[in-house]
């Protein structure tokens, strides 16, 4: 075979230019530590690199998104807390005034204490949050119960209760009705006040029974308070205790909001972690092998010049003089 | 034979080593000239004359000197070349598309995830004015990231435009180039082979070759006509053909190429089946990836701004309008992308946001809480555009078919271009000068000059032995 000067010189710049490439990419992977740097590295790889990277920020929105819902549900949780416990008190409050012991002195006298509970009563379920109130369903700018209507505690919100993804496809509702809460249908009042004939002698005998809101039934407590009506205050006593029993239930329905949520943030958050990882598995390089590739190039260039610069010492020329 | 016939033949002989030492040089001296064919001096032994009853030998003259070059190789070196070029010119037209990295935060990917990210937190807190706003700005990072990436693929296109007009000189250059060989090969070829302006039009073929994948024919008075791959006459016997360039309406202005035949009579407007070459390379490389890319960001770009619109347009804004869009687009997709943008009407304003699902009949407008319409919008994050998959996956999707391309054309540009380095190793194996060749040749023709030389001497001295002979 002939081997012509050019190819003798063309082969040698040839051979060290393409093992300066190979010391350009292993210098290139290793400084910058990616195996795909751009989408022609690999295909294949950098479509799932550039999808995982949706997917972290995608599960980040929704870590962040059930963060402050979760943080609502948290707020929600604590007034209705509040609320029960105040509704508490205000029960302890008419168990004590429904006894015949009390006088009717010191029934007016602790008005202004009953007084104070309804209206921290109103606070609690008025409360807001991110400067939002927690219980007006989407009508969040205003409060939630009207304390100054007739008969107070007018509900003022709406029915619609916010609905947010807690993962892709799937919404959940983290708001609650306290209106249903403040105001259970099945909740009733035999008022001793209003009694019916029920053996038909006609003389009323038996109490008539209505549904009572909470609301209404503070209402009343107040207005018994008032005329020192001790039977009514003590008929009061039991739709007071189921309207307690209806806040702790609230309670219970947010918590378990709360920890739906939790639990899909939690989610999202191994969605995120473990996708950063796969991303990382397939766009990182591994930094041994890229270190071992660098310096296996940086021989393989040493050898290619050296083998070049002996191929061109050896010539007819250096020996015929 | 006389005496003086062998002094004559010595001569002859002389001048004939004298012709091996001259080519020899030739080649040292041009060992490094591109597109230089060696050369050999052919000797040939001079036919004998009878002498009583025998034949004496006639010593040597120089029948020739000739390009040493294997046709079957060059048959095969132009398509090689053409093929090598036209991979290498859509690799390097597709070069500068490195979009971005792929797990770039400013990918239009992640900048969509990050959109419905921010409508996700809208849906949370709909009548937060900061969050509204948040909405806007990272709609108008989605729109930037995807009139980038379109004005990266048109930036790449322009290029191409660009080197294919700057090209043409060359190429008019180079043809007429091989017009004039051919007259001056023909008429210097009476007196022999004209190797130098072999090797010239030699040179301005194969870079014809390397530009437009011409197919070279020798004819039989030893022109060469060149042809583009699609059969049009780049040089004929009659003159060469012109390259000029124009606007393609057709394709949205961009540079198409007209071949003006030598007789300037008619003209053709030449598509990338024509060529081959850089020129098919870079045509390839504009008109099946850049402009393949582009169209299928248009799509994704229009599709994604409809589906955005059409959800936003049925909520409601705070103060009761509806039926807005977010994104400025217009009626058809091709362009969308280099003109993305959110819609005027909304850029500025927050509470053009249309969060709320529904209004109040008496108010006629939503309660501050309502952001079901954001749950609508949501919903278009993973459900497929009219393109078969949802608006990230389609956005990925592309960058990596990008990516295969880029891929591919330098897959296609290192595979072409072994086979061309393969076949020039050939050609050079034939045609390429050695030293150590030339300097054994050089030596050669030394010792072949002194012993004729030398043969010279002694029938000089057998002439005055004769001379000084007394009679």
């Amino acid at each position: 075979m002939r081997i012509s000067e050019r190819q003798i010189f063309d082969g040698a710049s040839l051979r060290s230019q393409q093992v300066r490439a190979r010391v350009d990419e292993a210098t290139e992977t290793a400084s910058t530590g990616l195996r795909i740097r751009d989408a022609a590295d690999d295909p294949a790889g950098a479509a799932f690199v550039s999808r995982a990277r949706a997917d972290e920020i995608r599960a980040q929105s929704f870590i962040d998104t059930l963060g402050s819902a979760v943080d609502t549900t948290q707020a929600a949780e604590l007034a209705l807390s509040d609320a029960g416990n105040t509704l508490q008190s205000v029960y302890e409050l008419a168990i004590q005034l429904g006894t015949d012991t009390v006088t009717a002195a010191e029934r007016t006298t602790m008005l202004a204490q009953f007084d104070n509970l309804r209206g921290l009563l109103f606070e609690n379920v008025n409360r807001k949050f991110d400067n939002r109130t927690l219980f007006a369903g989407a009508r969040e700018d205003g409060p939630a119960f009207d304390p100054n209507s007739t008969p107070p505690g007018a509900f003022l919100g709406d029915t619609n209760l916010r609905s947010i993804e807690t993962a892709p496809g799937v919404t959940q509702v983290v708001q609650h009705r306290v209106d249903l809460t403040t105001n259970d249908p099945t909740i009733t009042f035999d008022d001793p006040n209003n009694l019916f004939d029920s053996d038909g002698d006609g003389v009323g005998d038996t109490p008539t029974t209505t549904q009572v809101s909470m609301f209404q039934a503070l209402e009343n407590l107040r207005n018994a308070m008032n005329t020192n009506d001790s039977a009514t205050i003590r008929a009061l006593v039991s739709p007071l205790s189921r309207y307690i029993g209806k806040f702790a239930d609230a309670r219970a329905e947010v918590g378990a909001q709360q920890i739906a949520l939790e639990g899909a943030k939690n989610v999202a958050t191994t969605v995120r972690d473990s996708t950063n990882e796969s991303r990382a598995r397939t766009e990182d390089a591994d930094s041994i092998a890229a270190f071992s590739e660098l310096q296996f190039a940086q021989r393989s260039l040493e050898a290619a010049l050296q083998a070049s610069a002996k191929g061109f010492s050896l010539s007819l020329l250096d020996i015929v003089r | 034979m006389s005496l003086l016939g062998t002094l004559q033949q010595g001569a002859v002989g002389l001048a004939a080593h004298r012709s091996a030492s001259n080519t020899a040089s030739t080649n040292l001296q041009n060992v490094n000239t591109p597109g230089y064919a060696r050369q050999r001096a052919d000797l040939v032994a001079v036919e004998g004359t009878p002498y009583r009853g025998s034949i004496l030998g006639g010593g040597v003259h120089l029948r020739t000197v000739q390009q040493l070059r294997d046709a079957f190789i060059e048959r095969q070196l132009p398509q090689a070349r053409s093929d090598r070029y036209a991979a290498q010119s859509r690799a390097d037209g597709l070069s500068s598309l490195a979009l971005q990295e792929p797990s770039s935060p400013d990918s239009v990917a992640s900048r969509m995830a990050a959109f419905f990210g921010s409508l996700r937190q809208l849906s949370t807190n709909p009548s937060d004015s900061s969050v509204r706003q948040a909405v806007l700005s990272e709609a108008q990072r989605l729109s930037q990231s995807i009139r980038r990436d379109a004005q990266t693929l048109n930036d790449a296109a322009n290029a191409i435009d660009r080197r294919l007009v700057d090209s043409l000189p060359r190429i008019n250059d180079l043809a007429a180039s091989v017009v004039r060989l051919n007259k001056a090969i023909r008429e210097a070829s009476a007196q022999g082979t004209p190797n130098e302006l072999l090797d010239q039009r030699q040179r301005a073929v194969d870079e014809l070759s390397e530009l437009t994948g011409i197919i070279p024919l020798t004819t039989s008075t030893g022109e060469v006509t060149l042809s583009l791959p699609s059969g049009a006459a780049l040089v004929s016997v009659a003159g060469a053909a012109r390259l000029s360039s124009q606007p393609d309406p057709a394709n949205n202005g961009r540079i198409a190429l007209v071949l003006t035949k030598s007789d300037g009579n008619g003209t053709l407007t030449l598509t990338r089946n024509d060529l081959g070459g850089s020129l098919r390379g870079l045509i390839d490389a504009r008109e099946l990836d850049i402009a393949t890319a582009s169209a299928r960001l248009d799509t994704v770009a229009f599709e994604f701004a409809n589906a955005v619109n059409a959800a936003h347009a049925a909520g409601f804004a705070p103060d009761g309008s509806t039926g807005r869009p977010i994104f400025a687009v217009g009626a058809t997709a091709p362009g969308t992308a280099l003109n993305f943008a959110v819609d005027p009407a909304v850029i500025n304003n927050p509470a053009a946001l249309q969060a709320a699902s529904a209004v109040d009949a008496v108010t006629g407008l939503p309660t501050a809480g309502d952001g079901r319409n954001t749950l609508a919008l949501l919903a278009i994050e993973r459900s497929p555009l009219p393109g078969g998959t949802p608006p990230a996956v389609a956005a990925s999707t592309l960058v990596a078919d990008l990516g295969n391309s880029i891929a591919t054309a330098r897959t296609e540009s290192e595979a072409n271009g072994l086979r061309f380095d393969h076949l020039t190793t050939l050609r050079e194996q034939a045609s390429g000068v050695s030293v150590d060749e030339e300097m054994v040749e050089l030596m050669r023709s030394q010792r072949a000059f002194e012993a004729v030389s030398k043969v010279i001497k002694v029938v000089d001295d057998m002439l005055s032995t004769l001379l000084s002979l007394k009679p």
